[in-house]
């Protein structure tokens, strides 16, 4: 398991970008939180075992196709910090050359 | 005169829509004990004084004829209340405003009930001491030197300290039962799919449940029945009946011919001494009075926190990417969207929620899927199917709640010893069991010692018919505080 390599790369996935010093306090928190969950290796009957994603032991109904209202546009708008015609605006993705 | 702030919710309700007592004065009160006692517990993050006060001249001016007239009840602040902060102890969230009621919400106020405020949590519920919330620590009621639990912390020091009737929280691992534990209270988790997830802020999706915090069953009985229900919002709610819980409390019960599990000594190893004393002496009352006692093992719960701390961090880094300061919450201004997505998470979020995100990732990610997410899977059907083998031998489950009585602050600062806080309660979470956290006593430090009863799925009725007889058959309420009014 090599968790310190893939640790950058995680970190991107999920953008987080920790400062040295929070790196240097968290990774080996990590490091030891991975090398105790990786007992479950160890647990041979696991092996072959179905899994199971959902404790729900019974069927859950689809709802119906129906359209419905949805939150109010200004209530959305309200909550986000900036919002310019009727959208809310973040900063560029695609930049200028 | 009467103490209003020491009656049950259950007697509230009665007062109140005999019109014996005006919600008004109900509400008055417990503002009142929240103005004295709070700024030493720092239970609530909001309180409503005027909205409060509102809600309740409105009960008094137009009754619902609710189960819950009148109640006054807090909030987790993970729990939506439209209008109001939902902070989820968060930074990221901390000028968040709901937009809409959770359907709890809109459950309580069709019944009456008075909205108090929104309490303390560990930040995004991810947490056993509420120590993780990202603006204050609350204090036990009991010794303020100690946690309350977590994550629904704030929630079970505001029932404990008399500052509300009753409190909702969230349970994922332990988060309503352990802190029930730790604050003397009588705690639920509901089978998975009972209550509607509608609102709650998710944290892990197939884990959450909202579940109530009370001073007594019958309150617990009262509330949940009140909540339950399908709602076509949350895909996974089930339609199942939903039993008058609090009415079936007054059949006559007698625990002589129930079959109940318990707990293996090896299982009981490294359990605070006063903690396996009490439970011991618990089932040894039940044995007396005719149950036949059980002992079971359960060689899976050994790797129940280790599939539970792989699992609920999995979900949790899906969950959370939603707050990356485009919608809603903190946003810290850049020049581009990929750092201003990052500032804002690097800013918004605290050690342990960006500590399980990576985790959480991490056992997503390509190369160690199948050893870890899907192994955890495995191990989680493994837990649920050793716990649905046994209560088909017997009715419940009874375990100690927590290993020890709450613990000191910054006792637990090494991640792995908090989790372990939770190892009698995960495997019920992951099975998607019902499982009731009740006090059974109080250890030398004069600190309440819970015990958990875990049943079969939609069977909270047998739970809550063995916690009332036990309840009433050890009198804990004079023992913890004297006995309420009534």
């Amino acid at each position: 398991m090599d968790f310190d390599s893939e640790f950058e790369s995680i970190c991107g996935l999920v953008k987080l970008r920790l400062p040295a010093e929070e790196k240097k306090s968290l990774l080996p928190q990590l490091q030891k939180i991975m090398h105790w969950v990786s007992a479950l290796d160890r647990w041979r009957a696991l092996d072959g075992e179905d899994v199971l994603h959902s404790p729900a032991g019974f069927y859950a109904p689809m709802r119906e196709d129906k359209v419905t209202a949805s939150l109010p546009r200004e209530d959305v708008l309200k909550a986000a910090v900036r919002s310019h015609r009727g959208m809310i605006e973040v900063p560029a993705i695609l930049k200028k050359e | 005169m009467m103490n209003l702030v020491r009656l049950s919710a259950s007697r509230i309700a009665s007062l109140v829509s005999s019109g014996r007592i005006q919600a008004e004065a109900v509400a008055e009160a417990f503002l009142s004990e929240i103005k004295k006692t709070d700024s030493r517990l720092s239970a609530y993050l909001k309180v409503f004084d005027d909205h409060a006060l509102e809600q309740a001249r409105e009960i008094d001016r137009k009754k619902k004829n609710g189960r819950l007239e009148g109640v006054p009840i807090a909030l987790k602040d993970n729990i939506l209340y439209k209008g109001f902060p939902a902070t989820c102890g968060s930074k990221m969230l901390a000028d968040a405003t709901a937009l809409y009621d959770a359907a709890v919400v809109e459950k309580l106020k069709a019944e009456g009930a008075v909205i108090l405020g929104k309490t303390n949590l560990d930040e995004f519920a991810m947490g056993s001491s509420t120590e993780n919330s990202a603006f204050f620590p609350t204090q036990n009621p009991w010794d303020p030197m100690r946690v309350p639990g977590g994550s629904s912390g704030g929630s079970a020091a505001a029932v404990a300290a008399g500052m509300a009737a009753a409190a909702l929280g969230s349970d994922s691992g332990g988060s309503v039962r352990q802190p029930a534990a730790y604050c003397g209270l009588v705690g639920l988790r509901p089978t998975y799919g009972r209550i509607s997830r509608y609102g709650l802020v998710a944290f892990a999706s197939s884990l959450d449940q909202i579940g109530p915090l009370c001073r007594s069953v019958e309150d617990c009985a009262l509330l949940t029945a009140c909540l339950c229900g399908r709602d076509s919002r949350d895909a996974t709610s089930a339609d199942e009946p939903v039993p008058d819980f609090a009415a079936e409390l007054k059949n006559d019960f007698s625990p002589c011919g129930l079959k109940i599990g318990r707990l293996h000594p090896a299982m009981l190893e490294d359990i605070q001494p006063e903690v396996r004393s009490a439970y011991d002496n618990m089932l040894s009352l039940l044995a007396a009075e005719g149950a036949s006692i059980t002992e079971m093992n359960f060689p899976s719960w050994k790797f129940a926190l280790m599939s539970y701390y792989i699992l609920a961090p999995a979900e949790a880094s899906s969950n959370l990417s939603r707050f990356d300061g485009v919608r809603y919450g903190l946003r810290v201004q850049e020049m581009d969207l990929e750092n201003m997505y990052i500032q804002s998470r690097n800013r918004g979020l605290g050690p342990e929620v960006k500590r399980r995100i990576i985790l959480g990732a991490f056992a997503l990610s390509a190369g160690q899927y199948e050893s870890f997410f899907l192994r955890a899977a495995r191990a989680r059907k493994k837990i649920r199917d050793e716990l649905c083998t046994a209560l088909n031998q017997v009715n419940v489950i009874v375990t100690p709640t927590a290993a020890e009585e709450a613990f000191v602050f910054g006792e637990r600062k090494d991640p792995i010893s908090m989790y372990r806080s939770d190892r009698f309660t995960v495997p019920a979470s992951l099975a998607g069991l019902p499982s009731l956290s009740l006090p059974m006593g109080v250890s030398r430090q004069r600190l309440p010692l819970g015990i958990q009863v875990i049943g079969h799925f939609f069977q909270e009725s047998d739970i809550f018919k063995l916690a009332f007889w036990l309840e009433n058959r050890v009198q804990l309420e004079k023992i913890l505080h004297g006995k309420e009014e009534t």
